[in-house]
């Protein structure tokens, strides 16, 4: 029997799925005032859609699709504002890149995961996915930050196995463009 | 012979699947020869361990931050 609109509590809701949904926005956006907002503005656009949802899946499936939307919908309107495009950090040839062994930035994995415990590591690293194209960036989160099946995402985004690593080491490439301009110099 | 390209794919792939004994086999040969290859693939491991630490730590909102947000959805 399906719910009525009337008898939703959104009490409810912030206690069930608002640490799930907060948890997902912030690993997107990197600002917890906006992972805020935009989970709330999740519920309300739940409510006022909640006609329309046909409980094919469930309430939280579909409130992960209205915060997927929501965060697409932001990141388009922060990529209209932005004024440094991620390419001025990286190289215009990409063959110019440096992969000699000597110029990775560490090289021991364990001093590595030391320096992830600085936050400000973390926050140069947010900054510069939320760099990448859009598409390239939903892709990049949804391997590395969801740990998604490449398989599961390929699907999602309506792209090949071959397509889906091309994306995955290009912004890889960016990303370290980008870190080392922003962190490691 | 693969190439570095064809490589990389690999490398990246490492990161997330088993690669086929065939792929082991010609990316272990091409990285004996190649230090840019070599430096992709320390780069790649170092750099799938960045966001391993980043996934674990889960964000949560404080008891507050759900009253409030609790508050501003019931005005």
């Amino acid at each position: 029997m399906a719910q009525k609109k009337e008898d939703i509590n959104l009490n409810d809701w912030v206690d069930q799925y608002s640490d799930m949904l907060f948890n997902y926005t912030a690993n997107r956006v990197n600002d917890r005032d906006l992972a805020k907002d935009l989970v709330q503005d999740t519920f309300f656009s739940a409510l006022k859609a909640w006609e329309r949802f046909e409980q094919k899946s469930t309430v939280k499936t579909w409130l992960f699709s209205i915060l997927k939307r929501k965060i697409i919908d932001h990141w388009r309107q922060q990529q209209s504002r932005k004024t440094s495009p991620i390419s001025q950090f990286t190289s215009n040839d990409e063959n110019k890149n440096n992969w000699i062994e000597a110029t990775t930035p560490y090289s021991d994995v364990n001093e590595t995961e030391a320096k992830i415990e600085n936050t400000e590591l973390r926050g140069a690293l947010m900054s510069c996915i939320e760099l990448l194209p859009e598409k390239q960036r939903g892709i990049f989160i949804d391997k590395f930050v969801d740990n998604k099946d490449s398989e599961e995402i390929c699907n999602e985004y309506d792209i090949t196995s071959s397509n889906f690593w091309v994306i995955i080491h290009r912004a890889k490439i960016q990303l370290k463009g980008c870190l080392d301009k922003k962190w490691f110099n | 012979m693969k190439d570095c390209k064809e490589i990389a794919q690999l490398i990246d792939r490492s990161d997330w699947e088993k690669l086929s004994f065939k792929e082991r086999l010609s990316l272990r040969m091409h990285n004996a020869m190649c230090g840019q290859c070599r430096g992709y693939k320390k780069y790649s491991h170092i750099f799938k361990s960045l966001f391993g630490d980043i996934t674990k730590a889960q964000e949560c909102l404080t008891c507050d931050e759900k009253e409030e947000m609790k508050k501003r959805m019931s005005s």
